[in-house]
């Protein structure tokens, strides 16, 4: 039954009823027995909802309150997260008023602002870039000196790779200056002749005469010399080395 | 925590069983005394004035709640969920007491203690009243009861009780107005205004 027709039927007897009330009591109430019924139903309906409702045992909120320390072991952490919460996020204010909003509202605000200022100082290189480049105009001949004609600096760079290459290519040399040697053996038990031949020394080959690149003697006109170790001991050490 | 008392009476059902889901003992509490009292009427009208199983239902409905919190949808309305298993919890005691005194309905013919329109004449007093009309709840069918105490008891619209019931709103209709013609019939005699 519709609240509207309860309240019909409590606030009305049945001979203050009018078409209109009896058509939306309809079958409800037929008669004036049933109405009666009905009105003394939903008293004591009334009655009944006033009076105080009971309460269920202190033990049974009591053994409930254990099962939830059970089940949750450790509330502290969510009452403090609740407490913050309540304080940023306070669902009593309206939400503009909402400190956590404020501080999203501000932070936003923040950020729209910020390219502003990063626009302003991006402007002010822009002025020293255009200082710069008609610097560069004044004194186009300057730069044009500079790599035609280069400094002490240029100069000293220069040498430096020029050092550097030197130190690069000593190796070279080194392996160019490496000497090749041959043993002859001599009968002399005394006197180890070794004839050596210095394949880039042209001081002591001359050019013509070894015709093969590693510098090893093949015709009878190449100039040789040997020397006996007793007068060039040092070639001893040079054997040392290389071996 | 002076703050947050008020606050939680502010928050709605499903806004405490949001924070019960998170351990909220506060929470807890405030959805307990609303709704503790109201359940164990509920279920002493429904389980025949029985108040050591009421407190038995009682307690185990909000144990559920605090062991298994995601069992209720928080799109739901809490009102209707937890009448909802209530009334569940309900059916399956009738069931038991079919199969244990076996018997059609559930009810226990112990539980009539007397017959209203002749045990009670003259005893025409608004306590009576009350007695009387619990007792004739008793008589009605099952159905019939649950559909008149979530109405007219515990206040619930016509469209909440569909949800509770899970039928359509033309059979809680239908039912409502069974109930109130029963009751209305059997609770003349007692006539409370005329007494007053």
């Amino acid at each position: 039954m519709e609240k509207e027709l309860i309240d019909l039927i409590a606030e009305k007897n049945f001979d203050q009823l009018n078409t209109t009330d009896r058509a939306a009591l309809g079958d409800w109430c037929t008669s004036e027995e049933e109405f009666q019924q009905m009105k003394d139903l939903f008293f004591g309906l009334e009655v009944l909802k006033n009076e105080a409702r009971i309460e269920p045992r202190q033990e049974t909120k009591k053994s409930l309150d254990d099962i939830f320390a059970a089940t949750h072991a450790d509330p502290k952490t969510i009452l403090w997260y609740n407490t913050v919460w309540f304080i940023v996020y306070p669902k009593e204010k309206i939400f503009i008023r909402r400190p956590l909003i404020q501080m999203a509202a501000a932070l936003v605000l923040l950020v729209l602002i910020s390219p502003l200022f990063f626009q302003t100082e991006i402007i002010s290189n822009k002025a020293q870039y255009a200082k710069n480049e008609i610097k560069k105009d004044a004194e186009p001949n300057t730069d044009v000196i500079l790599t035609n004609e280069p400094t002490n600096e240029v100069q000293k760079s220069a040498k430096k790779v020029h050092i550097d290459s030197k130190v690069q290519n000593e190796p070279v040399f080194a392996a160019q200056d490496e000497l090749i040697v041959s043993r002859e053996i001599i009968e002399d038990e005394k006197l180890a002749e070794i004839t050596i031949f210095a394949g880039a020394a042209p001081s002591v080959v001359a050019g013509s005469s070894f015709d093969h690149p590693d510098g090893i003697f093949k015709g009878n006109n190449a100039i040789a010399f040997s020397q006996t170790t007793k007068d060039q001991p040092g070639f001893l050490d040079l054997l040392t080395a290389t071996f | 925590m002076q703050l947050q008392k008020p606050q939680y009476k502010e928050l709605s059902d499903e806004g405490l069983m949001r924070s019960i889901s998170n351990g909220d003992k506060r929470a807890f509490d405030e959805l307990y005394a609303r709704y503790s009292g109201p359940l164990l009427g509920y279920f002493m009208r429904m389980l025949w004035r029985d108040r050591e199983k009421s407190e038995d239902f009682v307690h185990d409905l909000f144990a559920k709640i605090i062991r298994k919190p995601d069992y209720f949808d928080l799109e739901r309305s809490f009102k209707t969920w937890v009448y909802s298993v209530a009334n569940n919890m309900c059916k399956n005691e009738y069931k038991k007491q079919e199969v244990r005194k076996g018997m059609s309905n559930g009810l226990d013919n112990h539980y009539t203690l007397f017959d209203a329109t002749v045990n009670v004449i003259g005893e025409v007093q608004d306590a009576f009243f009350k007695e009387a009309f619990e007792e004739s709840m008793k008589k009605l069918d099952d159905k019939h009861r649950e559909a008149f105490a979530l109405r007219h008891i515990e206040g619930l619209s016509i469209k909440e009780i569909a949800e509770v019931l899970e039928i359509n709103e033309g059979t809680i209709k239908s039912r409502l107005f069974y109930a109130t013609k029963y009751l209305a019939e059997h609770l003349k005699i007692f006539n409370p205004i005329d007494n007053r």
